[in-house]
């Protein structure tokens, strides 16, 4: 082995982070920078599902319901409680988590398309309930929220949530080369298989949940601190749809993909926003529903398959050798 | 000389349908790409008889008659009926040119009554109500079923009762090859016995090739014509069921050495 | 849920829950209506369909645009959008849904799952995008208020829509027990290996499941518009509902459904009524958690036999 594709990898990450920061601290335009705040929230929002869902196999709906837990409960600390916002953020995130590791407790019982029906009426709820309880939640106005930088916010903003995402990544990569990565593809592929080796299937799911769970209330929190505002509308079925979008959009599965899918999504708002946020949902739900009738894996599939194509010839011997080898016999 | 022919429900129409032999050549089954369950098995079903397949666990016998019965990837080989390709066609073809399939799981509609169920057997000559009628009726007194189970549901028939009703269905569209995986797995010995019985008068009565799949070694060599031995996706012994009976012992320690050296080799 | 006391003294009350419900099987029987459609679809197929409220959200604007255009009464306006909604419903799943059916996928449910909710974002904001977010409303048959033994009073059109409701759910009852079609969809939903080897062609059968059901689902769009109007979003708590139905019956079940409708609006009523009308959409799912903890399949849940 010459090459080594994990340091080829790390390198490539090495070098999106540095060309992020460069971006932050070179950008002049506040409307760009805005994007890229935009951009990191929902990046932190699709890369943790993308945890859940395409590494665990747990295809959740609720993974906004846990951002705007994390959302509502960082301002009405810093509200009430008087706690600085930067602090309130994380109990939000912890706040979500412990509702993930509540939620996961019921919710995990149930396999497929139970469990997804399950954590969508949990969704709904939360939603009717926020916009119900007006007189907890602010109802349908929302609830305003400190801001935790002074000065130039949006800078700040782009910061935060580049070292968010790095962390982010960072244990993400430690979780999957760990005993966990492999437990939680085998729960994916083949839970029953799993669970008859002695994987704790439930165990490692609710955990999953309530670590995905934290992440999303972060996200949450980060966001409610930058738009200084939190509304339920953050819970809807839009937001997840095109949380969900990015993630298939980018490559389920994979580490990059999110990345992608989030970068596409955000590039189509950029140019969509003056007309409406309609367009960018429609535009990206078309997106969406093409990438799953043709390409399956997402850009990231769409990129490995491209790179296969033009790799060295010897190396490609290599790679088609095992499945020469038991003797095919050429169909006639 | 192997035809191809269209796949339509026409062909539903049993008119002047002989039985004929059902061939596998050069059969192979990959699930996933490099691992082959079946590495070439060629077994001839002959008309009007009853031909068994044996062999150790993991052989390739359920994943043999899956692949003939189109639910299993086949990535080469043939499979012929009277010189008719019917390699990889879908379970309804194959229905329609006279392949009927019992599975080993149970397969009857659990809430619909064992009359809704024979109906079901007939799905594809649905519209030809009076045939429907008939054939049922032909085969409840065919198979001795007393009539008052005709209206129970079937889900609260016995585990034999069941696997009678699931042979009588396959048998409403009067097919000419009926394959069976394990007919008596999970059923007690007096009921697997009737089971057995039922099957052993099908190639005189009804003219049925049968083509059989059975872990019940002893009982099933009873009833059988022809026997093919697999193992390890690859035919290792043939021979008529007397022939195979006398050598069962010898056949039998082989697989239990195979079985050992697999596990070495492991 | 509290039950409102009986003491004879209090007539007034009584009356109070016999105009709750009445109201709560009025919404009830529409609710079951999308239920069942929905059902069909998870039984026939073991999906589930996402997009079920955009073809609700599709029926009520077919109805409302039918009317606007050839100024044709309200049963022709249903009865076109159901023939709209039906036919949306086939060629969702017989061009967007047939990898499903004819392609080996890896996860064929998740595939549905993710193709339908796309559906359904899409349906949306086209909606907004192409027929602005505008409420709209045609006129019912029966606008006025009707009074049942002295002190029920409900709006015609909630009558209308009840009938109408009860009407289709017949007309699907008998179109599943007593045709080859509907046995055909019995067979496919409880043994899956079953049908298949009895040569059921399972790609048309969810077609015309899909057909029906958007037919339903439309039908229930276009009865509701004279009382809740068309608007884009109008299919996003139905779905839900729908879903909480179609859970708390059981999945598969189409008498579960039927139970689960009448359930959720009685629910509904009561609730509303008896502590709070801030949270309507509250209680059924609240149900629905409380059932699956405890019956995980659901009141009237099929046993699974995957294959």
């Amino acid at each position: 082995m010459r090459s080594n594709p994990e340091k080829l990898k790390l390198l490539f990450a090495a070098l999106a982070v540095v060309a992020a920061a460069a971006l932050a601290y070179l950008i002049p335009s506040p409307t760009v920078l805005d994007a890229v705040v935009y951009f990191f929230y929902f990046l932190m929002l699709a890369a943790s599902w993308n945890l859940l869902a395409g590494i665990c196999g747990q295809m959740s709906f609720a993974h906004m319901a846990f951002c705007v837990t994390g959302a509502y409960v960082a301002a009405s600390t810093a509200n009430v409680l008087g706690l600085p916002m930067a602090a309130a953020v994380v109990v939000g995130a912890l706040a979500a988590a412990c509702a993930g590791l509540f939620v996961g407790i019921f919710t995990l019982r149930f396999r497929d398309i139970t469990f997804s029906l399950a954590t969508f009426a949990f969704a709904g709820v939360l939603t009717s309930w926020l916009i119900g309880a007006s007189d907890i939640t602010g109802g349908s106005n929302g609830m305003s929220a400190p801001p935790i930088f002074s000065g130039d916010q949006a800078r700040a903003f782009v910061w935060l949530g580049l070292a968010l995402s790095v962390v982010f990544f960072a244990l993400q990569w430690l979780l999957l080369s760990s005993r966990w990565g492999i437990l939680m593809r085998a729960v994916r592929d083949r839970e029953p298989v799993a669970r008859g080796l002695g994987v704790k299937a439930t165990h490692l799911k609710v955990a999953v949940f309530a670590y995905t769970a934290f992440w999303a209330g972060l996200a949450g929190g980060y966001f409610a601190a930058y738009t200084e505002y939190v509304t339920p509308t953050m819970a809807g079925l839009e937001n997840m749809g095109l949380v969900l979008g990015m993630v298939i959009v980018g490559g389920i599965g994979t580490v990059a993909g999110p990345v992608l899918g989030t970068l596409v999504f955000r590039f189509i708002d950029f140019f969509t926003r003056g007309y409406g946020g309609e367009y960018t949902v429609f535009t990206f739900a078309l997106i969406l529903l093409v990438t799953m009738l043709f390409l399956r894996d997402g850009a990231m599939g769409l990129i490995t398959a491209t790179l296969r194509r033009f790799r060295a010839p010897q190396e490609r011997w290599h790679a088609a050798q095992p499945a020469a080898a038991p003797g095919a016999t050429p169909e006639s | 000389m192997i035809t191809r022919p269209r796949r339509t429900e026409a062909a539903a129409k049993p008119s002047g349908r002989v039985p004929v032999d059902l061939v596998a050549t050069g059969l192979r089954v990959a699930y996933e790409r490099d691992v082959e369950i079946l590495r070439g098995v060629e077994i001839t079903a002959a008309a009007r008889r009853i031909s068994l397949v044996i062999g150790p666990n993991g052989a390739g016998k359920s994943t043999f008659l899956k692949a003939v019965a189109g639910l299993a990837p086949v990535t080469g080989g043939l499979v012929t009926l009277g010189g008719v390709d019917i390699t990889r066609w879908r379970p309804r073809d194959l229905l329609a040119h006279g392949v009927a399939l019992v599975p080993q799981n149970g397969t009857l509609f659990p809430a619909m009554t064992v009359r809704e169920n024979l109906q079901m057997g007939g799905w594809l000559r649905r519209r030809e109500k009076a045939w429907l009628g008939e054939s049922i009726e032909a085969v409840v007194n065919r198979f001795n079923l007393p009539r008052h189970l005709v209206d129970r549901r079937a889900g609260d028939l016995s585990g034999g009762q069941q696997k009678l009703v699931e042979i009588m269905r396959s048998m409403i569209m009067t097919p000419t090859t009926l394959l069976l995986d394990e007919p008596t797995a999970g059923l007690s010995p007096k009921m697997a016995s009737q089971v057995y019985e039922q099957i052993a008068a099908l190639p005189g009565d009804l003219g049925v090739t049968v083509l059989l799949v059975d872990q019940n070694v002893r009982s099933s060599l009873a009833i059988s014509d022809d026997v093919y031995v697999l193992a390890m996706g690859l035919n290792n012994d043939r021979g008529t069921a007397r022939d195979i009976t006398e050598r069962l012992g010898e056949i039998t320690a082989g697989w239990l050495r195979q079985g050992v050296s697999g596990a070495v080799k492991s | 849920m509290r039950r409102p006391k009986s003491s004879p003294k209090s007539l007034l009350d009584m009356q109070t829950a016999v105009q709750t419900l009445i109201l709560g099987t009025a919404i009830g029987g529409v609710y079951a209506l999308m239920g069942v459609g929905l059902n069909l679809i998870f039984g026939v197929m073991r999906v589930a369909n996402f997009a079920h409220g955009a073809l609700y959200m599709i029926g009520g604007y077919a109805a409302y645009y039918l009317t606007l255009a050839t100024g044709a009464p309200m049963p022709v306006a249903v009865i076109g959008a159901m023939v709209v909604g039906g036919c949306v419903g086939y060629f969702v799943n017989a061009i967007l849904l047939r990898p499903v059916y004819r392609s080996r996928l890896e996860r064929p449910s998740e595939f549905t799952l993710i193709v339908t909710f796309a559906l359904s974002l899409m349906a949306t904001s086209a909606a907004a995008v192409f027929l602005t977010p505008n409420y709209r409303k045609f006129e019912g048959m029966w606008p006025d208020t009707i009074t049942l033994f002295g002190f029920v009073s409900m709006s015609g059109d909630r009558a209308v829509a009840f009938v109408t409701a009860l009407i289709l759910l017949c007309a699907l009852l008998w179109l599943v027990h007593f045709t080859d079609l509907g046995r055909g969809w019995r067979a496919l939903t409880q043994n899956r290996m079953g049908a298949d080897i009895v040569g059921v062609d399972v790609f048309r059968l969810a077609n015309l499941a899909f057909a029906t059901s958007g037919a339903l689902a439309a039908a229930a769009g276009a009865v509701l518009v004279p009382l809740y109007l068309a608007y884009p979003t109008m299919g996003e708590s139905v779905i839900v509902k729908s879903f909480v139905i179609v859970v708390l019956g059981g999945l598969g079940s189409i008498a579960g459904s039927l139970v689960g409708g009448f359930l959720l609006g009685w629910a509904e009523a009561l609730g509303s009524v008896y502590i709070g009308s801030g949270y309507t959409d509250i209680y059924g799912l609240v149900i629905m958690l409380v059932v699956l903890l405890f019956l995980p399949r659901g009141l009237f849940g099929i046993s699974e036999r995957e294959v």
